[in-house]
C-alpha cells in the first residue's frame, strides 16, 4: 500500500504500528506472533518499495532479524529446521512429538469449541422454552427449584437437546472435528509409543514394537498353516474320490 | 415431579439389580462341539435337524440372540426344528492384533461350515447378524465362486451399501485414519467402542433408559435380569482385532467395497453376484446403525433370488422385539425349510 504518510506522519509509522498490532493479535503463540509480524511488515515494505529507500532498508533489516529470532522461541515449529548430527531417528521422534502434541491440542480445542456451541444453543433454547411456559416467573422458579417437577423438566430438556445433538452430529464440520481429534490423538499416541520403545530397547527391555513384530509373524505363520492344511484336505478328498471308483470296480 | 417415592423406588430397584448375577447362564443350553482358530462352535438343539450356522458380529457378544426365553432368536430356531450352530468368537488378545477379515472368513467360517457339512452330510444355512452378515455374505460369495455353495444365506441388519447420505456411521468414519488409530491402540477395546455407540444416542441410552428403571420396582426378577443382561451386552463387548477392525471400517464404510465389488480378501475377490443360492434379507425401518438404505439393496447385488423383509423399529428390535418374534422368525423358518 502506498500513500501512507501524512503531514504529521510522513513515514506512515501509525500504519506500521496498526498492521503490527493486527498481526500480533491474530497469533496464538510467541513464535507465531513473530512470524506474523515479520510477514505483515515485509508485505507492507514491498508495497512501499518506491517510497522512502532508507525506511525500506530499515524495515528489511528488522524483518530479517525477526525471522532469525522466531526459531529461538520455544513454540517454533520444529519441522522448519533440519535434522542434524547424531541420533537422527531420536531427533525426528522428538520433533514429531512436539508437532503431534500441538496438533492434538488444536484438534481438541476445535472439538471443544464445537461442543460448547452445541451446549450454548441447547441452553438458550431451553431458557426460551421455560420463559414461554412460565412467563415472568423464571427467576422465582429457579429460586424454588426443589419444588419443580424434575421429570417434566428432564423431558423438556431432552425434547430440546436431543434433536439438536443429532443435527449437530450429522453436520460435516462436527464429523470432521471428531475425525480430526481421533486422528490427532492416534498420531500423538503412536509417537509416544515409539519414544517409549526407543528407551526400552536401549535398556535391553521388551518393547511394544518387538511384541508387534512377534504378533505379525505369528499371524503370518497361522495363515501359512491354514493354507497348507486346506490344500492337504483338498488332496485327501481328491485321492478318496479317485480311490472310490477303483474299489467299486474290484 | 420426581417424588421421594420415585427416588425410593429407584434405590430399591438398584439394590435388587446389584444382587443379581451380572453374567447369568445363557437361556438356551448349548454344547461346544469343536474349536476353530478364533472361535468355539456351539450347537443348540438336536444334531439330527437341518443345520443353521449363525455368524455373529465381531462387535458385542451374541447374548442378544438369547436374552430371554420369550425373545430368544436361538430358542425360536431350535423350537422350529433346526440344529443351530453359533461361532462364538474368542476376544483377540494383543498377540492376535493382526487378525484380518480374511482370517475370520477364509479360516473360521470356512472351517465351521466344513465341519458342519462333514457332520450333517449337508451344507448349512448361513445366518449373518449385522457385521456378521457381511462376513457371511463374503463366505457365501467365495464358496459360490468355488462351486461349494452354502444352502442359503440370511442377513439381519447387515450393512451392504454404505453410500447413502443418512448412513451416520459411514459419515463419521469417512475422515478417520483407521490404520493410524490401530497403530496407536493395537486392538480396539470393546468398552471404548460401546461408548462410541452410546454417544450416537446419549439421551435414549442415558436419562431415558435409566430413568425408566424406577418403573421396574414391582417387576419380577426376570424383568430386572433382562435389563441387566442388556446392560452387560451393551457395555461389556469384547475387544476387536485391530487389523480386522480397520479393514472393515476402511472397506465397508470408507470405500463401500462390498457393494462396489471391490473387496479382496487375501488375494481373493469377493463378488456378491457369485451368491446364487436363495437369500433372505431383513432390516429395521428405524435402524440408526444400519439404515434401510444400507441393507435393502442386497437383492440388486446377489446372483440368485432374494427375499426382502422390512420391520418397524430399531436395530435391536430385530432380535428382541415382540414384533420380530411374531412375524420375522416364523416367516424366516418357513423360508429356510423351503430353501435347499
Amino acid at each position: 500500500m502506498t500513500g501512507n504518510g501524512t503531514g504529521a506522519d510522513p513515514l506512515g509509522i501509525a500504519r506500521l504500528l496498526a498492521i503490527s498490532t493486527q498481526a500480533l493479535e491474530s497469533a496464538r503463540t510467541p513464535a507465531e506472533a513473530v512470524e506474523k509480524l515479520a510477514g505483515a511488515l515485509d508485505e507492507e515494505r514491498e508495497a512501499r518499495a518506491d517510497e522512502n529507500a532508507e525506511l525500506n532498508r530499515l524495515l528489511r533489516e528488522w524483518v530479517r532479524n525477526l525471522r532469525l529470532m522466531a526459531p529461538l522461541l520455544p513454540d517454533h515449529h520444529p519441522s522448519q529446521t533440519p535434522t542434524l548430527g547424531p541420533y537422527p531417528r531420536r531427533q525426528d521422534l522428538l520433533r514429531d512429538f512436539a508437532e503431534h502434541s500441538e496438533q492434538y491440542q488444536q484438534a481438541l480445542m476445535h472439538y471443544l469449541d464445537a461442543l460448547t456451541g452445541l451446549a450454548e444453543d441447547c441452553t438458550e433454547a431451553f431458557r426460551a422454552e421455560l420463559e414461554t411456559r412460565y412467563p415472568d416467573q423464571l427467576d422465582q422458579l429457579i429460586d424454588d427449584i426443589a419444588e419443580l417437577d424434575h421429570d417434566l423438566l428432564l423431558a423438556q430438556w431432552q425434547a430440546i437437546a436431543e434433536p439438536r445433538y443429532e443435527q449437530w452430529l450429522s453436520r460435516p464440520q462436527t464429523q470432521a472435528s471428531i475425525a480430526g481429534l481421533i486422528n490427532a490423538w492416534s498420531a500423538l499416541t503412536k509417537t509416544l509409543r515409539e519414544i517409549a520403545d526407543e528407551w526400552l530397547e536401549g535398556l535391553g527391555l521388551p518393547s511394544s514394537r518387538g511384541l508387534d513384530d512377534l504378533a505379525s509373524e505369528l499371524q503370518r505363520q497361522r495363515r501359512r498353516h491354514r493354507e497348507e492344511i486346506h490344500s492337504l484336505r483338498e488332496e485327501i478328498s481328491e485321492l478318496r474320490a479317485a480311490l472310490t471308483p477303483k474299489q467299486a470296480g474290484r | 415431579m420426581a417424588t421421594k417415592n420415585a427416588q425410593a423406588d429407584l434405590q430399591t430397584v438398584l439394590k435388587r439389580a446389584a444382587r443379581l448375577e451380572r453374567a447369568p447362564a445363557p437361556v438356551t443350553p448349548s454344547t461346544s462341539v469343536t474349536e476353530t482358530d478364533n472361535a468355539a462352535l456351539q450347537r443348540y438343539g438336536s444334531a439330527d435337524n437341518p443345520p443353521v450356522l449363525i455368524v455373529y458380529s465381531l462387535v458385542n457378544r451374541p447374548a442378544i440372540l438369547d436374552l430371554s426365553e420369550q425373545r430368544s432368536v436361538i430358542g425360536a430356531l431350535v423350537r422350529g426344528g433346526f440344529s443351530v450352530y453359533l461361532l462364538a468368537w474368542h476376544p483377540p488378545g494383543m498377540a492376535r492384533r493382526y487378525l484380518g477379515l480374511g482370517d475370520y472368513i477364509l479360516g473360521d467360517i470356512a472351517d465351521a461350515t466344513a465341519w458342519i457339512e462333514r457332520t450333517h452330510q449337508t451344507r448349512p444355512h448361513l445366518l449373518g447378524i449385522c457385521q456378521g452378515g457381511v462376513l457371511a455374505l463374503c463366505h457365501a460369495a467365495l464358496a459360490g465362486a468355488a462351486e461349494r455353495p452354502v444352502a442359503s444365506v440370511t442377513t439381519l441388519a447387515t450393512p451392504v451399501d454404505t453410500a447413502s447420505a443418512d448412513d451416520q456411521l459411514a459419515q463419521l468414519a469417512r475422515n478417520i485414519d483407521f490404520s493410524g488409530l490401530i497403530s496407536a491402540t493395537g486392538n480396539i477395546t470393546g468398552q471404548g467402542l460401546a461408548s462410541f455407540f452410546a454417544g450416537l444416542k446419549p439421551f435414549a441410552l442415558g436419562p431415558q433408559r435409566y430413568g425408566a428403571l424406577a418403573g421396574l420396582v414391582d417387576a419380577d426378577d426376570e424383568a430386572l435380569e433382562t435389563f441387566m443382561r442388556m446392560e452387560r451386552w451393551m457395555y461389556d463387548g469384547p475387544d476387536l482385532a485391530g487389523q480386522a477392525f480397520a479393514e472393515f471400517a476402511e472397506a465397508i464404510y470408507q470405500r463401500n467395497a462390498l457393494a462396489r465389488d471391490e473387496l479382496v480378501l487375501q488375494g481373493q475377490p469377493v463378488r456378491l453376484a457369485d451368491i446364487k443360492v436363495p437369500v433372505f434379507n431383513a432390516w429395521a425401518e428405524h435402524d440408526h446403525l444400519v439404515p434401510p438404505a444400507a441393507a435393502s439393496g442386497l437383492d440388486q447385488l446377489v446372483g440368485g433370488p432374494c427375499t426382502n423383509m422390512a420391520l418397524p423399529g430399531g436395530h435391536l428390535g430385530l432380535f428382541i422385539g415382540a414384533g420380530a418374534h411374531r412375524s420375522l422368525y416364523p416367516r424366516l423358518m418357513d423360508w429356510l425349510r423351503n430353501s435347499r
